[in-house]
């Protein structure tokens, strides 16, 4: 059963690569992946985020659609927040992704 | 980041802190529930702080009791805020309504009048004509029909081909277009050379025409030198038109006078400025009419208000009065001579610019209070002067 499951998954990213790479599309258009844009190391901007793990001003843990982030540094802080997407702004030293 | 920050001061914003509870659920329901939630850092150990729109304040505080936080306003910026805290001061709105109302109502009214392209037509008798029309300062834009305007000033403005009357705001720019004038066309009439002066012929070089006098001989003023009528053998007649170069040996005086005692003012260095308000046109003075003692030049200027850089129609008109004194000065002989000399000088360097003084005889005599400085010249110089032939054709 795992094995039939695993294969579709497989199957499905094999598709959507296939695609992408076919028609030059970049795969996050119709990809359900969180999008991580780093300016530096003075902001971070994270689309497609489900919600806030831990706040402080040296640690931040995002939980992201299939992965959780965790970002650390100095100073963080949460500069804009929506729904789906955060800013976070500070001296950020290391950015984890923990499965 | 400019527009925002307007946008939320028009909408007023609150810093709030933060304390207890789990800020991380705070932070997931005011995201949840969309509102306005930035800047949200640690302030202290335990302690966040954060900025959130005033009205959305309410909404938050709520959640944070749902996630066990206690919030406090720690801050209130923006207009909503700023109006709050005036609320009870009437004048302060009044004041501002008054100014709004004011600048609405003066906007329909023209300010300020510029001319220009104007180059040989006075910008006063444009204005004037304007005025005539309806275009003066303080006159209700609403009312006037710039286009009939325009075409009444064409036909009204002697000499000018073309006119536009802009308004922008409460200012109107008058354009003029001048008509060119047509060249003059000399015309190729005929002519006689006849003298200027009298004198005596020495050089006569005819390019056109029959001379009827020869070198050597005199001639007085008027009279005829080279003829523009020339007959043939055969009896017939011919009008030209007469070029000669006529040089003569010329005598004539020069008398030149100067006063031995003239007035001369002597400014006091004493003035007096006196000021009149131009408002929409109507001078109002500010000042109290009183008669001025003593004798005085007064000149008058013109300064337009201008508030960043727009022309308010209001000016200021400055009344100069500068102070003088009368006193009589009285010439020695000598002085009077060296001003006749420097007189005489002048006139040699203008009017006989073009002569060539052979010979130059001075006598000088004090005569009912006047110096008199008397020159006689002997002169060579140009005495051709065209005169026009006047025919039954040229009368008609």
């Amino acid at each position: 059963m795992r094995n039939r499951k695993s294969e579709e998954n497989n199957g499905k990213k094999g598709l959507k690569s296939v695609v992408s790479k076919t028609f030059d599309i970049p795969i996050e258009t119709f990809s359900n992946v969180t999008q991580l844009t780093v300016l530096s190391n003075k902001e971070a901007v994270l689309e497609g985020c489900k919600g806030i793990l831990e706040y402080d001003d040296t640690v931040i843990r995002v939980s992201g659609r299939k992965m959780e982030i965790k970002f650390t540094g100095e100073g963080l802080t949460l500069n804009c927040l929506t729904s789906e997407n955060i800013v976070i702004s500070g001296k950020i030293w290391s950015v984890e992704f923990i499965a | 980041m400019i527009m925002i920050k307007l946008l939320r001061s028009f909408r007023g914003t609150v810093r709030f802190s933060a304390t207890g509870g789990a800020v991380e659920r705070l932070i997931n329901l005011t995201a949840q529930n969309k509102l306005n939630l930035w800047d949200f850092r640690k302030t202290a150990p335990g302690v966040f702080e954060g900025y959130t729109i005033a009205k959305e304040y309410k909404s938050l505080a709520r959640l944070a009791r749902k996630a066990g936080v206690k919030t406090r306003v720690r801050k209130r910026f923006g207009i909503p805020f700023i109006i709050h805290k005036y609320r009870r001061r009437l004048g302060v709105f009044i004041g501002l309504a008054a100014v709004l109302l004011f600048i609405l109502v003066m906007q329909n009214f023209i300010w300020s009048i510029e001319v220009s392209g104007n180059q040989t037509i006075s910008s006063e008798s444009i204005l004037a004509t304007m005025e005539e029309l309806g275009i003066h300062k303080g006159a209700f834009t609403p009312s006037l029909d710039f286009k009939s305007i325009e075409l009444a000033a064409r036909a009204r403005i002697k000499g000018v081909s073309w006119v536009a009357v802009n308004q922008t705001g409460s200012k109107v720019w008058i354009e003029v277009q001048e008509s060119v004038k047509a060249p003059e066309i000399i015309p190729d009439a005929p002519c006689n050379i006849v003298a200027s002066k009298a004198g005596q012929i020495v050089e006569l070089q005819v390019f056109s025409g029959q001379a009827v006098v020869s070198k050597g001989e005199a001639v007085d003023k008027g009279d005829l030198i080279v003829s523009g009528v020339i007959e043939d053998p055969a009896g017939n007649t011919t009008m030209r038109r007469a070029s000669a170069k006529v040089t003569a040996v010329t005598q004539f005086e020069k008398i030149i006078t100067v006063p031995l005692s003239t007035q001369q003012k002597t400014y006091t260095g004493e003035t007096k400025n006196r000021y009149i308000l131009d408002f929409f046109g109507l001078k109002l003075p500010l000042y109290l009419a009183t008669k001025q003692d003593g004798e005085y030049d007064l000149s008058s200027s013109y300064q337009k208000l201008t508030l960043f850089g727009a022309q308010l129609p209001f000016g200021l008109y400055t009344n100069e009065y500068k102070f003088f004194e009368t006193q009589t000065t009285e010439y020695t002989e000598q002085q009077a001579s060296e001003q006749a000399q420097q007189l005489l000088k002048e006139y040699e360097d203008s009017d006989l610019k073009e002569a060539e003084i052979l010979d130059k005889q001075t006598s000088q005599e004090v005569k009912d209070g006047e110096f008199r400085l008397t020159v006689r010249y002997t002169c060579r110089e140009e005495i051709g002067k065209v005169q026009e032939i006047y025919t039954n054709e040229s009368e008609n």
